[in-house]
C-alpha cells in the first residue's frame, strides 16, 4: 500500500504525514488531516520527509579505518573489532573511559538498547546525546523544574491561549506547526509578545516587539515579571520570594540595561497580569543562553510554584529541535537517569534495573556529552552529531582526533562519522519500526516501509549483535518486543504498545514524570536554579567596541544538517548556491549605512579576545547594535565569540561578545 | 514521440581557457547524424549534462557553418559548472537541443546592425555576428561594443582581434578598469556610444549582458531615438526542463526557455513581471 | 449524459465488476488511511474501496506526476561508452470512484503537458489511464467546485461517470475508453431507465444548491490579476501570511513545477524528476546569486497569476483551480484560494 503513517523526522512538534511508496522506494510526502499536530499541514522540511527516507548519500556498508581511508567490509569482521577494542579499553582503563553517545532522531527502541548497552554490557554511566544541551542540563531534570518541560495540551495549548508570548524563539524558522497556530491565534485577536533581536516573519501580527539588547534578557524576565505583579500580586509563596528579591529593579534601571523601553515593559506586564491562559513559548535561543536557568525561573515566578497547572497561570511550552530529543531522554540517554527519570542513586531504580538487565548498575556517576570528550578513551555514537550540536567545535574535534577507538552507527557518514576508525551502516526513519516521542511527550509510530539499502541494518540490531559480543546478549524478536520492556519497566510508557499506538491516528501522550519520586537527582551541577541579577547586564559595549555580537539559533539553521541535506529542495532553499566562503554576519540597513557598509561586502570583526573575517548581509530584522551569527557558523566566529564553560553547570555555551565592524 | 528530456551524447573535442573563471568548451556529438538534425540558430541553447552532477543551460556560442562541433562558454559559479570545469578533453556530456527562439536574422536584412555586449554577453552573440558577417552584403553596416569590468575578464580573444583587423565591420572594445598593460578605450560600454555614428531609424540593436548592463544601455539606445522593437536581449531566469514545463523560467506568462531567451524591448516592456 | 450511453449497475453487482478491472489494471481509489483520512490509493481489493467519502488526500497527479520520478538511467563500465536510457511506466491504471474536482485537474495537468515538446513521462502514463469519477453529491466544508466549474457533475472529460442512486449507480459512459472497461460484464449493466437520468439531473441541481454563498471570488480575481490591478501592497502583505511550506503546490491538482537533480555518477546513475514549489524563496535564484522573486509578495503574486490569469488559462485550456479545498486545508499560513481571491476582490486583507 503506498500511504505510510509516519511522524516527520525533523523537529520536534511531531506532525503526522504519510510517506508515499513505489517499487520499494519512498517517493513522496502527503499531509495528514486527521492528525492533531499537524492537521493536514506540513512546513517546508516535512515536505520533505521522503527525501529523508530515501536518502542518496547513504552508508550501505561498514568501514573501516585502514591507514588515511575509510574502507568497506563485512559485518563479522566490523562487529568482532568493535567489541575487541571496547573490552580492551575497558579492561585497561575501566568502563568509565568509554563514553556513548545516543540519537537525538533515532527511535525509542534504539535509544533504550543503547543505554542498556552501554550501563549493562559495558558497564558506564557515561551515556548523554550531545543534542541534550538544549533541554537545559541541569535545569530541565530536577524534579521541580520538571514542569517546565510538562507534558499536556502542547502546541494545543497555543490555540486555547488568550496571550502568547514567544521568547526569543522564531517559529516561522524552528517550529513551523507552532507558528501556523501562533499566525491563526493572531488572526484570531489573540495579543502575541515577541520577546527578539532579530523579528521573525510574525513580527507584524505581534501586539509588542521587545527587543532586548543580547545579554539582558535576565534583566527584562525580572522586569516583566515585576511589571505583572504591580497588576496583579505574585500568585504564591514562592513568587513573593521572587519579587522580594528584585525589588531593587526599577524600570528605569530595566530599560537601560535591556533597552527595552520602560512603557512596554509595563504593557508586556498588565497583559500578562490580566490574561487566564498565556502561554510562553520558547527553545533553545532561550536555553542555549547564558542566564537561561535566571529568565526560566523569571518566567516561573509567573506561573507560581508548580508553573501552572492549574491552568490559570502562564504555561511555558519548550519545543525542542529533533523528532526524539524528548524520548532519547525518557529512554534514559542521560548521564545521571534510568529510563524513566529514575535516579542513578536511588538503590530500588537501580535494583530493579539490573535484575532485568541481568547485570549491575554501577553508581560512578556519568560524564555529559561535552564532559566526555576530552575525558574518555572510547566513544561509541550513534545518530549524533556533536560536531554540529556543541558550541565548541574546535575542543570536540581535537578531543575525537584523541580518542583511541571511535565508533558510530548511523545511516550517512555525518561529520563525526568521518573521523571514526569504525562506521557502522544504520537505517532510516523509513527503513525500521520503533517510536519517536514529539517535544509534547506524543509517542507517534514509525514503521518500515522499505527495507534498509544494502547492507545497512535497523539500529536496534546492531546493538544487540554488538552487546552479545561484549557478553550480554541481547534478544528481541522485533522493536515491539523491545517497548514491552520498556513499558514494563518505565510507567510513563506502560500504556504503550504498538496495538494502541495503531489504534490512535495521533499517536499517544504520555506523562513522564509518571511515577518519579520527587526526590532530588544527581546532576552534573550540583547548582539550584534561583534567579539572581549578577550576571545580568549584557556585555558592555564602548566607544571601540560598540555592537554586540550574538548567536541566532533559528535562522537557516537546519542547512547543515543530514537529514535537510538529504533533499535537493531543502538543500537549495536553507544553504543555497557554493558553500560560502565566509562566515554571513547580519546587521540592520540604518546601522550598515552609519558604517559606509554596503550588502555583501567583506567585514572584519573585532571583539577584546580576537578577530574575523566575515561577509555582510543587510537585514532589518536586526535589532540596532547588533550583528547577528547565524549558530552553524559559529566555528569561523570562534576568536572572536569563545565558547565558554557556564560557571554554575560547566555546559558549554556561546555568551554574545561586545565588537567593532570594520571594512576590509 | 520524441522524448524532450533524453539528452544525446557529445565528447569534449577542447578546452579554451578564456578568463580566470571561464573556459569555451567544443563538443562534437557521437553520432554525425545528430550532429545533421542538430540545426540551431544564435541565440538559441542547449541543456548539457554532466551525467550526475546535473544539467544547466548554455547558450550556443559559435556559428554553425562549415563546423561539426558547437561551442559553450562556461563560468564556473556553482556545482554544475565547477563539475564542467573538472572535465577533459574526451570526456562525454549529454547535450538537449537546440532550445528556444533564437534571433531575428531574414527579418533585419538591409538594417545597420549594433550589437553591444556586456562580459559574459558576448557568447550569445559571436555565432550571430559571425553568420552575419557570412552574408555581409545584406546588412549595410555592422558594428560591435563590447566592455568588460578589466582586461582580464575579455572572452574570445581570437575573435576579437579578427574583427578588429576587418575592415568592412566597426569593433570598439573598452573595460571598465584598466590594468597596467591596458592602452585601449575605459568606461562603461554605453560610453563607446560617443564613438560611433547611427542612423537610429534604420538600425536594429543586439544587447547582451548583466540585467544591469542592460537596462542602462537600452535607455541609451532609447534616447538615441531606436524604436523598442528594434532593440533585441536575450533574458536570464533559472532554467530546469527547457521545454516549458518545469515552469521555473516564467517572467509573468512568458517563458524565457520557449517564448525566448530572445526578447525586444517592446515584449520585455510589457511583461508581467520585472525582467 | 455519457456520449456512449448511460447504464446501471445494482450495489450487488459493483464488487463484482471491481474485481474484473482489479484483474486487469492496477486500481486507485479512495481508501480509509489512518483515523477519518481517506486517500486516492492502490486497492486491492473490492472491499478496499471507500464509496462513502468526501475527498481524498492526495490528488491524481500523485500517479501520473509522481513526487520524485526517475526519468532517465546510465551506466558506464570499464570506460565502454555511456549507456543512456530513458524509464517509463506504462502501468495500466484505473482511477475509480475519483472526485469530479480530481478528473477536471487532470484535463488541466494534459493540456500543460501536451504543450509542445510533449511531456512523454505524463503522456505515457496518462494514455494507460482510465478516470473513472465519482459524482459528488455531499460537498464537503471547504469545497468550491462549482466556482471553478469542475463540479460536482461532470459533463465531459470523464471515461466514465457514476452516480450513486437508491440500490444502484448510474453509469455515464464518456469515451471508447470508458466503454471498454465494462466490457466483459456486460451482463452487469442495464441501459439506464428515464426515471434513473432524471434522478441524476436532480441530484446534480440538488447538489450544487448545498454549496455556500460565493467561496471563491474568481471572477473579479481573474479580472484584476490578467490587468495587473492588485496593488503591490496587497501582494506585499499577503506575502506576510506565506510560512513558505510548498503546500499549496503540492496538494493543489493542477500545479506541477518540478525541478530535476541527478544521483550517482557518471558511472552509475539516474536524473530525478522531483515536484517544487514557487513560493520557496531559492526557485527562481539563478547561478548569479540574481533572485528576481526575492521577496515573498512577488512568489505569491507569481503563484497566482499562473492560478487564475487569463493569460494562464489560455494556455491551459482552464484556470488552475478546480476549487477541491486542499489549499485550505493545508495552507501553514494564510493564503488558501478562497481567501487569496476574497482579498483581491476587497483590494485589501
Amino acid at each position: 500500500m503506498p500511504y505510510v503513517a509516519s511522524p516527520c523526522p525533523f523537529c520536534g512538534c511531531g506532525c503526522g504525514l504519510y510517506l508515499q511508496v513505489a517499487d520499494g522506494l519512498v517517493i513522496g510526502t502527503a499531509p495528514s488531516p486527521a492528525h492533531p499536530v499537524a492537521l493536514g499541514r506540513l512546513c517546508v522540511k516535512g515536505w520533505h520527509a521522503h527525501e529523508a527516507a530515501a536518502n542518496p548519500y547513504r552508508l550501505t556498508r561498514p568501514l573501516i579505518r585502514r591507514g588515511a581511508n575509510l574502507e568497506p567490509a563485512g559485518w563479522p569482521e566490523a562487529l568482532d573489532l568493535v567489541a575487541s577494542r571496547l573490552l580492551s579499553v575497558k579492561a585497561e582503563h575501566g568502563a568509565a573511559a568509554i563514553g556513548v553517545l545516543g540519537s537525538p532522531r533515532s527511535t525509542n527502541e534504539d535509544n533504550y538498547l543503547l543505554a542498556k548497552l552501554a550501563r549493562g554490557a559495558l558497564g558506564t554511566n557515561n551515556i548523554d546525546t550531545a543534542a541534550r544541551l538544549e533541554a537545559l542540563p541541569g535545569l530541565f531534570d530536577l524534579p521541580q523544574y520538571r514542569h517546565l518541560t510538562r507534558a499536556g495540551a502542547g502546541l494545543a495549548a497555543i490555540d486555547e491561549a488568550d496571550l502568547i508570548v514567544l521568547w526569543q524563539t522564531d517559529p516561522v524558522e524552528e517550529h513551523p506547526a507552532a507558528a501556523a497556530r501562533v499566525l491563526r491565534a493572531a488572526q484570531r485577536g489573540v495579543p502575541v509578545i515577541e520577546v527578539a533581536w532579530r523579528s521573525s516573519q510574525l513580527a507584524d501580527r505581534a501586539a509588542l516587539r521587545l527587543a532586548p539588547r543580547p545579554g539582558s534578557e535576565t534583566v527584562l524576565a525580572g522586569a516583566l515579571v515585576q511589571a505583572a505583579f504591580r497588576h496583579e500580586g505574585p500568585p504564591s509563596p514562592e513568587s513573593e520570594d521572587f519579587a522580594a528579591a528584585i525589588a531593587d529593579l526599577t524600570p528605569e534601571r530595566a530599560e537601560s540595561a535591556t533597552g527595552v523601553a520602560a512603557d512596554a515593559i509595563e504593557d508586556a506586564g498588565r497583559l500578562l497580569a490580566s490574561a487566564s491562559r498565556a502561554l510562553i513559548l520558547y527553545t533553545r535561543g532561550l536555553t542555549l543562553q547564558p542566564q537561561a536557568t535566571d529568565v526560566l525561573a523569571a518566567l516561573s515566578a509567573l506561573g507560581g510554584g508548580d508553573g501552572g497547572s492549574d491552568g490559570s497561570r502562564p504555561r511555558l511550552l519548550w519545543l525542542g529541535r529533533y523528532s526524539n530529543l524528548q524520548g532519547a531522554r525518557d529512554m534514559g540517554v542521560v548521564p545521571y537517569f534510568l529510563p524513566g527519570f529514575r535516579s542513578l542513586t536511588d538503590e530500588s531504580s537501580r535494583a530493579r534495573f539490573a535484575e532485568a538487565w541481568g547485570a549491575p548498575i554501577s553508581t560512578e556517576g556519568g560524564l555529559s556529552a561535552w564532559e566526555m570528550l576530552g575525558a574518555v578513551r572510547a566513544l561509541v555514537v550513534m545518530g549524533d552529531d556533536p560536531l554540529v550540536t556543541l558550541p565548541d567545535i574546535a575542543s570536540a574535534r581535537e578531543a575525537l582526533a584523541g580518542l583511541s577507538f571511535l565508533v558510530v552507527l548511523d545511516s550517512v557518514l555525518s561529520p563525526i562519522a568521518e573521523a571514526a576508525h569504525v562506521v557502522l551502516p544504520g537505517a532510516s526513519f523509513a527503513e525500521q519500526d520503533g517510536t519517536f516521542t514529539s517535544a509534547e511527550h506524543r509517542v507517534q509510530r514509525v514503521r518500515a516501509c522499505v527495507p534498509p539499502p544494502g547492507d545497512a541494518r535497523p539500529d536496534w540490531q546492531v546493538i544487540c549483535e554488538l552487546s552479545g559480543r561484549l557478553g550480554r546478549p541481547m534478544e528481541y524478536a522485533s522493536p515491539a518486543g523491545i517497548m514491552a520492556e520498556i513499558a514494563s519497566l518505565t510507567p510513563a510508557y506502560a500504556g504503550v504498545s504498538y496495538q494502541a499506538l495503531d489504534d490512535s491516528a495521533g499517536g499517544l501522550l504520555v506523562e513522564p514524570q509518571a511515577g518519579v519520586e520527587q526526590a532530588t537527582a544527581t546532576t552534573t551541577s550540583e547548582a539550584e536554579p534561583s534567579f539572581s541579577l549578577d550576571q545580568a547586564a549584557a556585555p558592555e559595549t564602548d566607544d571601540e567596541f560598540p555592537y554586540l555580537l550574538a548567536p541566532d539559533y533559528a535562522l537557516r539553521s537546519w542547512g547543515g544538517e543530514a537529514l535537510a541535506a538529504a533533499s535537493v529542495c531543502l538543500r537549495r532553499e536553507l544553504a543555497p548556491g557554493r558553500p560560502l566562503q565566509l562566515a554571513r554576519i547580519e546587521m540592520s540597513r540604518a546601522d550598515a549605512r552609519e558604517r559606509g557598509l554596503r550588502d555583501g561586502q567583506q567585514v572584519i570583526i573585532r571583539s577584546r579576545t580576537g578577530e574575523m573575517r566575515a561577509s555582510l548581509r543587510l537585514n532589518d530584522a536586526v535589532r540596532s547594535g547588533v550583528l547577528a551569527l547565524p549558530y552553524s557558523m559559529r566555528e569561523d566566529a570562534a576568536a572572536v565569540m569563545p565558547p565558554e564553560l557556564h560557571p554554575e553547570t560547566g555546559v558549554p555555551l556561546l555568551a554574545p561578545c561586545a565588537v567593532s565592524i570594520h571594512q576590509v | 514521440m520524441e522524448n524532450p528530456f533524453l539528452p544525446d551524447l557529445a565528447n569534449i573535442a577542447a578546452i579554451r581557457d578564456e578568463t580566470a573563471d571561464t573556459k569555451t568548451f567544443t563538443l562534437r556529438f557521437l553520432d554525425p547524424a545528430r550532429w545533421e538534425a542538430f540545426r540551431y540558430r544564435p541565440g538559441q541553447f542547449a541543456e548539457v549534462s554532466v551525467f550526475g552532477a546535473g544539467e544547466a543551460p548554455f547558450c550556443l556560442a559559435s556559428p554553425r557553418q562549415g563546423a561539426d562541433t558547437f561551442d559553450i562558454t562556461v563560468r564556473a559559479v556553482g556545482a554544475l559548472t565547477d563539475a564542467l570545469h573538472a572535465l577533459a578533453v574526451g570526456d562525454t556530456v549529454g547535450v538537449r537541443g537546440p532550445l528556444g527562439n533564437g534571433f531575428p536574422f531574414d527579418e533585419v536584412k538591409g538594417k545597420d546592425i549594433l550589437f553591444v555586449a556586456g562580459g559574459i554577453g558576448l557568447p550569445p552573440l559571436r555565432p550571430l555576428i559571425w553568420e552575419m558577417l557570412a552574408e555581409r552584403a545584406s546588412f549595410p553596416t555592422i558594428t560591435v561594443l563590447y566592455g568588460a569590468r578589466a582586461p582580464g575578464d575579455l572572452v574570445y580573444r581570437d575573435d576579437l582581434e579578427r574583427w578588429r583587423a576587418r575592415d568592412d565591420m566597426k569593433f570598439l572594445v573598452t573595460v571598465d578598469a584598466a590594468d597596467g598593460d591596458w592602452k585601449g578605450n575605459v568606461g562603461v560600454v554605453g560610453s563607446l556610444f560617443s564613438q560611433i555614428q547611427l542612423a537610429p531609424a534604420q538600425t536594429v540593436a543586439f544587447v547582451c549582458g548583466p540585467p544591469i548592463m542592460i537596462r542602462f544601455v537600452t535607455q541609451d539606445l532609447l534616447k538615441l531615438g531606436l524604436a523598442e522593437d528594434s532593440i533585441i536581449t536575450t533574458l536570464e531566469r533559472h532554467m530546469r526542463c527547457g521545454v516549458g514545463k518545469c515552469n521555473h523560467c516564467l517572467i509573468g506568462d512568458k517563458y524565457v526557455c520557449t517564448d525566448g531567451p530572445v526578447f525586444t524591448y517592446r515584449q520585455v516592456k510589457s511583461m508581467m513581471e520585472p525582467a | 449524459m455519457g456520449e456512449y450511453g448511460a447504464f446501471v449497475i445494482t450495489d450487488s453487482d459493483l464488487p463484482t465488476w471491481v474485481g474484473s478491472l482489479l484483474s486487469r489494471a492496477q486500481v486507485i481509489a479512495p481508501r480509509s488511511l489512518a483515523g477519518s483520512d481517506v486517500s486516492y490509493d492502490i486497492v486491492q481489493a473490492p472491499t478496499d474501496v471507500q464509496w462513502d467519502y468526501q475527498t481524498s488526500i492526495a490528488p491524481l497527479k500523485r500517479f501520473l506526476f509522481p513526487p520524485s520520478d526517475q526519468i532517465l538511467r546510465w551506466n558506464q563500465r570499464n570506460g565502454g561508452p555511456l549507456q543512456l536510457e530513458p524509464v517509463y511506466d506504462e502501468t495500466d491504471r484505473v482511477f475509480l470512484a475519483v472526485r469530479p474536482c480530481d478528473v477536471a485537474g487532470v484535463l488541466v495537468l494534459d493540456r500543460a503537458f501536451a504543450r509542445d515538446p510533449e511531456d512523454i513521462y505524463y503522456a505515457r502514463r496518462r494514455q494507460h489511464s482510465a478516470l473513472v469519477a465519482l459524482a459528488c453529491t455531499q460537498p464537503g466544508p471547504n469545497c468550491f467546485c462549482v466556482c471553478a466549474d469542475a463540479g460536482p457533475f461532470l459533463d465531459r472529460g470523464y471515461d466514465l461517470q457514476l452516480t450513486a442512486l437508491t440500490g444502484a449507480y448510474l453509469v455515464e459512459v464518456g469515451t471508447e475508453k470508458g466503454a471498454s472497461l465494462l466490457r466483459g460484464c456486460e451482463s452487469l449493466f442495464e441501459p439506464a431507465p428515464e426515471a434513473a437520468l432524471a434522478d441524476r439531473q436532480r441530484l446534480a441541481l440538488e447538489t450544487e444548491s448545498r454549496f455556500a454563498e460565493d467561496k471563491a471570488y474568481f471572477a473579479a480575481a481573474l479580472r484584476k490579476i490578467t490587468f495587473n490591478r492588485v496593488p503591490d501592497d496587497l501582494w506585499r502583505a499577503m506575502g506576510e501570511l506565506c510560512l513558505g511550506c510548498g503546500g499549496c503546490a503540492f496538494v493543489c491538482p493542477t500545479c506541477h513545477c518540478f525541478t530535476t537533480a541527478d544521483c550517482g555518477q557518471q558511472s552509475e546513475g539516474c536524473r530525478l524528476r522531483l515536484w517544487d514549489s514557487c513560493l520557496y524563496q531559492a526557485y527562481a535564484l539563478e547561478a548569479s546569486g540574481h533572485n528576481p522573486r526575492a521577496e515573498r509578495g512577488q512568489r505569491v503574486k507569481a503563484r497566482f497569476l499562473h492560478k487564475l490569469s487569463y493569460q494562464f488559462a489560455q494556455k491551459l485550456g482552464a484556470h488552475g483551480c478546480v476549487g477541491c479545498g486542499r489549499c485550505v486545508t493545508t495552507c501553514l499560513g494564510s493564503n488558501d484560494m478562497p481567501a487569496v481571491t476574497a482579498r483581491i476582490r476587497r483590494g485589501a486583507l
